[in-house]
């Protein structure tokens, strides 16, 4: 789809484009220079009479439509000015942190999700000490660059289920809860927390301290970035048990082999 | 012979938006409600859960959420000179069957009526002459639109609705309909989000100079605590919505936003899986002494109790009246007899969207009621003097989705199948859409429900008989309002073809319309005009209500939900402050 990139990235500049409608998704940028397509944000006069419109793109992916995948690969294994470590450090030379290491795994991670998160820890609206410092030092064309490359390292395949696993961390991420009006985790994260679309993480396999740890900062407000702001009350309604539950249940599904 | 149960205060038939909030209602005020539900429980955990409640071959194809046709269905002629024959599948609408009936696999779309809808005929009247209303036997709603006023607030903040006011107490807003009925507050979330065919549509519109707007919905989309502290989901814009649960806590159903209320009340008790075949009556038919239903063993069982709310699927009501002796059968031939008169459906017509390749519509991402709607050409917004006709229709463009069993758009005259199918489906699958209407439909003497000489249920009833046919009134409504599609597809960029499809006669029962039915035991204020009064009390079983489309005295271009939730708080308000002191009549016959 490199090609369909390209053509994204020429029209991001010129024309702007729409979240949810996706619009323009042409594989040929020779096309899309013949087309008489201009998107109704940028067709509507400001002056002129109301209709309802789509949401414009977020900064962080047009960042991601348009980075550079070696200056982000660059970064990422040998860090960045103004003091930026190296992300692989901690989080694994594939985007794989180590067995037992808290800290989550970005392999499979969209350029948009990694870009909006560092975008989200830079304005605060994710809480995090380590990595608010380097999300500040980024500029947005780095962030872009260290998205797009994150976006190349490939998923792991995950187990589908285990024997380690808790039965119900199982049932609460496959039917969710109705007493407390928890929809099930696959709903949006996908069958066996195997992620699903651009901005649902992938849950298989990442560390149970860190699934934790999310949970926490939803709870406290300290995360509160998730775009369809359900993490928030989903977190709150849960009891302890059952956050522990599914969190143990998600770790358990390890990566294929180890 | 039936078993007798222990008697109970209240009986509920059915299990939707209507019986859930008078059902949660009467409980809280102390009643011992009995609330029978046909169909099997479904909650969103474990019933809805992904991906399963995606299978739209299960939900869309084989009805798993619809009226179960094997067990229960309808007959249909268009007139009284044929012989109906029974709908061996659900085609022309979805009569809910479980748990939260209809409500449940609804779409969400949630309109108030306007003021005028409420006084359909004598606005008409006055204004354009007595003629323009010849020959039909639509009139005035016993009810105002101030009456209902708080009580549609009350459900839009059960049902957590989304949308933009346009007229905030006489305050026109920009953003909103300019055209609705005046509210008192603003709703209690904010609206959808515009998918990219909805925003050429409006576009399109405004350019011509009308006003679209995003469609209200009980979609919600900010994390939202109901009235009822119930607690719901923003929606995810899955693109399965309509004939499925949602696994999201984001549409919303008596299954979220009420039942768990009613079933946290003591004296509430729901029995599944309950199929009532009739309501009793003393031997002078003025009272009512319960229900007799089936459970799931195929027992018979009597339930005694001192009231009944028949709330079943809208016609259904029509059917629970006939089969149990309440009122008088209407008789087209003398226009007399009040149960079963002024069955309508409502008034369609759309114009199909082909696109050019580079407009990519991307319809998967929507949701039941994600849309760019105007109501420029409904109600009496315009001027209906030369055009022959009353009400109107709103005219939208709703991406509700388009799983691959369901959409499949292709141009006319491409092959039915074959290679040079496969290429046109694989061409327009993003570049299609439909700008659909959806338009009010007058009553009339010939459309009217009653029971079956011929076939019968499951359990050996009668089924429902529907006679049928579009007016003339209905036909032009139609072709005018997609005639002005029309002009606002033409005005859409992108578009390569549009293709007008207007209402033709025979109505058939063999493409889905709207699961809008109404009518059959209409809401009047006389025995002379209606089956029942103001607050969907029988004239003649002054103990059996009915909350319901039933009680439309004919149907308006919008959806019915809200109007149905509004109906049944305003109903329950009634009976908690007068009739449970007072049983009896609550309007003088």
């Amino acid at each position: 789809m490199s090609g369909g990139k390209l053509a994204i990235g020429v029209t991001v500049v010129g024309l702007g484009i729409s979240v949810l409608a996706g619009a323009l998704v042409v594989g040929n940028p020779a096309a899309l220079l013949r087309s008489a397509y201009t998107h109704p944000e940028t067709a509507a006069a400001p002056s002129g009479p109301y209709y309802p419109q789509p949401e414009r793109l977020p900064p962080y992916s047009q960042v991601a439509l348009t980075g550079d995948a070696r200056l982000g690969e660059q970064i990422f294994n040998r860090g960045g000015g103004g003091g930026v470590a190296a992300c692989s450090t901690c989080h694994g030379a594939q985007g794989v942190p180590v067995a037992g290491a808290p800290y989550p795994r970005l392999a499979g991670l969209s350029a948009d999700y990694v870009a909006k998160q560092l975008y989200d820890y830079a304005s605060g609206e994710r809480t995090n000490e380590q990595m608010r410092p380097f999300a500040k030092a980024l500029s947005p064309v780095e962030i872009g660059a260290v998205a797009t490359f994150v976006a190349t390292l490939k998923a792991p395949e995950t187990e589908l289920s285990s024997p380690a696993q808790v039965e119900r961390g199982r049932q609460i991420a496959e039917i969710g809860d109705n007493a407390h009006a928890i929809p099930a985790c696959g709903a949006c994260h996908g069958l066996a927390g195997r992620g699903q679309g651009d901005m649902l993480p992938p849950l298989a396999g990442q560390p149970r301290a860190y699934i934790l740890s999310q949970f926490n900062a939803w709870r406290a407000d300290r995360r509160q970035n998730d775009q369809v702001t359900v993490m928030h009350g989903i977190a709150q309604r849960m009891p302890v048990e059952d956050i522990e539950a599914v969190a143990s249940y998600f770790a358990s599904l390890r990566q294929k082999g180890q | 012979m039936a078993r007798t149960l222990p008697a109970t205060d209240v009986v509920i038939i059915g299990s939707g938006w209507s019986g859930g909030i008078i059902g949660k209602e009467l409980a809280a005020a102390g009643q011992r409600v009995v609330m029978l539900e046909r169909g099997a429980p479904q909650w969103t955990s474990p019933d809805w859960a992904p991906p399963q409640v995606h299978d739209e071959l299960k939900y869309d194809r084989r009805h798993e959420m619809h009226q179960n046709a094997a067990k229960e269905t309808y007959t249909f002629r268009n007139a009284t000179s044929e012989t109906a024959l029974p709908m061996r599948s659900f085609t022309f609408a979805y009569p809910g069957d479980k748990l939260g009936g209809a409500g449940a696999h609804w779409a969400g779309v949630t309109y108030r009526f306007d003021e005028v809808e409420f006084r359909l005929r004598s606005h008409y009247t006055q204004k354009y002459g007595a003629s323009i209303l010849e020959g039909l036997t639509s009139q005035d709603w016993p009810v105002s639109y101030s009456d209902l006023e708080p009580y549609y607030e009350k459900f839009e903040r059960l049902a957590g609705t989304s949308g933009k006011a346009g007229n905030l107490r006489g305050q026109k807003i920009v953003g909103g309909n300019p055209f609705e009925a005046p509210r008192q507050s603003e709703y209690p979330n904010p609206p959808m989000k515009v998918p990219f065919a909805a925003a050429l549509f409006g576009e399109s519109a405004a350019n011509l100079g009308l006003h679209p707007f995003i469609q209200p919905a009980s979609l919600v989309t900010r994390p939202y605590v109901n009235s009822e502290g119930l607690q719901m989901s923003p929606c995810a814009y899955c693109g399965f919505c309509a004939s499925h649960g949602c696994e999201h806590f984001a549409k919303a159903s008596p299954n979220i936003c009420i039942l768990p209320a009613a079933l946290k009340q003591p004296s509430f008790e729901l029995r599944t899986n309950a199929h009532v075949l009739r309501i009793e009556l003393t031997a002078d038919r003025k009272r009512a002494t319960g229900v007799t239903y089936v459970d799931a063993a195929g027992e018979e069982l009597f339930q005694p109790a001192e009231m009944v709310f028949s709330c079943a699927f809208a016609i259904n009501n029509a059917r629970l009246f006939l089969l149990s002796g309440i009122g008088t059968p209407y008789d087209p031939s003398t226009n007399e007899g009040q149960v079963g008169r002024n069955f309508t459906h409502q008034s369609r017509g759309n114009v199909q969207l082909f696109f050019s390749e580079d407009f990519h519509l991307n319809p998967f991402m929507g949701a039941g009621a994600a849309a760019v709607t105007l109501d420029d050409y409904n109600g009496d917004n315009f001027d209906h003097g030369p055009l022959g006709f009353v009400g109107g229709a709103y005219v939208q463009i709703q991406v509700v989705g388009a799983g691959p069993i369901t959409f499949r758009p292709t141009p006319p005259g491409t092959p039915r199948w074959g290679s040079a199918y496969k290429a046109a489906l694989k061409r327009y699958y993003n570049h299609a859409i439909t700008l659909g209407t959806s338009g009010a439909s007058q009553a009339q003497r010939g459309s009217y429900l009653s029971l079956d000489p011929t076939y019968t249920d499951a359990w050996g009833q009668p089924l429902l008989r529907i006679t049928h046919d579009y007016n003339e009134q209905d036909l032009k409504l139609s072709n005018f309002v997609v005639d002005r599609a029309m002009e606002i597809a033409k005005g859409m960029r992108g578009v390569q073809q549009a293709v007008p499809n207007k209402m033709r006669r025979p109505y058939s029962t063999a493409t889905y319309q709207t699961t809008h039915l109404t009518g059959g035991t209409i809401m009047g204020d006389s025995p002379a005009n209606s089956a029942v009064n103001r607050y969907g009390q029988s004239w003649d079983v002054p103990n059996v209500f009915t909350v319901g489309a039933n009680l439309f005295p004919q149907n308006a271009s919008w959806n019915p939900t809200s109007t149905i939730g509004a109906l049944s708080y305003f109903v329950t308000e009634k009976v908690k402050n007068e009739y449970l002191r007072t049983p009896g009549p609550l309007v003088p016959a």
